[in-house]
């Protein structure tokens, strides 16, 4: 599966389905950093990701300092 | 995961609360969260002129919408704080959604000295010169427009990383002043609120994606190191070990603190006549010596 990193636009090929907490894992991610869509949905940490899905990665910290 | 208030599949965990919910109960709680919170501080009502401090981040701009959607009367301002292409862009986003939603949106620039060079000159970190501007500025804006209240988008992971700095250093005074409404002590000075308090920063992400609310993603460059990030990041991974350790924390510190809070004396600055604790008030300390500003009074 294709992840891109919402952000940056970097992106990162996975192979293999998997749930999304275990790309977290993957990625050495903190699920309370960061969001996960797939396929343009917002998606829960329990939730199967297929091999052909697009997954993008949002972090929750970003700009506009008040 | 099914949503626990409708049965619909879920697309978002809150896991302090082990709820999950599908995006429309998520929209509903996000707008319950932010009424809970108007109504627990007596902030405003619909009948209040609201002045929404915008960045163009996701916190005031999903601030900004919940509160037009819930039928509060909010006009905008921005402050042009003249940070390069960050600034252009941030004032971008926030002109597209106030004219988007036939919004009123004020813009203000920050001086011309910029907050850099200020930082520079007076040997101080850009963040705390930033907030010394802004705080200013909003606060001025309100007065002279007639706002009765002015809302920032600061969110839980703002007041809990705030609480935690003050606490490592044991600012009392700040620990004092530190709540989601100030009320105006002097007629100079703007009632100030946060209606975004019980709301984490994870969860307004997923509002304002959700919302589809284009915001301005990159962080300010001139925030790179700042402390309350390490905080942030800190707090995340206590509460990915712990869920509820950000509300607990805070909302114990609101429930410790009660309504108690010493009043400060204050005088109006002799420079431009807005209230301040000592002669001078800190935002004109900053710029009297500036080679490219002037305070008018």
């Amino acid at each position: 599966m294709k992840v891109i990193f919402f952000h940056t636009k970097r992106e990162v090929e996975i192979k293999g389905g998997r749930r999304a907490k275990d790309i977290f894992r993957e990625l050495d991610l903190i699920p309370q950093s960061w969001l996960i869509a797939k396929n343009g949905e917002l998606i829960t940490m329990d939730e199967w990701v297929e091999d052909g899905d697009t997954v993008l990665i949002i972090p929750v910290v970003s700009g506009g300092f008040l | 995961m099914k949503c626990r208030w409708c049965g619909e599949k879920a697309a978002m965990e809150i896991p302090h609360s082990r709820l999950y919910l599908c995006r429309r109960c998520f929209i509903e709680y996000f707008g319950t969260q932010v009424e809970r919170a108007i109504l627990q501080f007596g902030m405003f009502d619909r009948n209040t002129r609201i002045l929404v401090a915008v960045s163009g981040g996701k916190d005031s701009l999903s601030l900004w919408d919940i509160l037009i959607k819930k039928g509060y009367r909010a006009s905008g301002l921005h402050i042009n704080l003249k940070i390069g292409d960050y600034s252009e862009k941030s004032m971008e986003v926030t002109r597209d959604f106030a004219s988007a939603n036939g919004l009123e949106l004020i813009i203000v620039d920050a001086p011309d000295e910029g907050i850099a060079h200020m930082a520079k000159r007076i040997r101080r970190n850009p963040c705390s010169i930033c907030g010394i501007v802004k705080r200013y500025i909003f606060n001025k804006v309100a007065v002279e427009n007639g706002f009765d209240v002015l809302a920032t988008g600061h969110n839980l992971d703002d007041e809990a990383s705030r609480l935690m700095a003050n606490i490592l250093r044991w600012q009392d005074d700040m620990l004092r002043r530190q709540s989601p409404l100030l009320e105006a002590t002097h007629p100079k000075l703007v009632k100030k609120v946060r209606p975004l308090f019980r709301l984490t920063e994870r969860e307004i992400a997923a509002y304002v994606f959700m919302r589809n609310i284009k915001y301005i993603i990159d962080e300010c460059p001139l925030s790179e190191g700042a402390t309350t990030l390490i905080y942030k990041d800190l707090l995340n991974h206590l509460e990915s070990r712990m869920p509820g350790t950000k509300h607990a924390f805070y909302f114990g510190f609101l429930k410790r603190k009660g309504s108690e809070r010493k009043d400060e004396v204050l005088k109006e600055c002799s420079t431009c006549g807005y209230p301040t604790t000592s002669d001078s008030c800190s935002y004109c300390s900053l710029v009297r010596n500036s080679p490219h500003t002037k305070v008018q009074k």
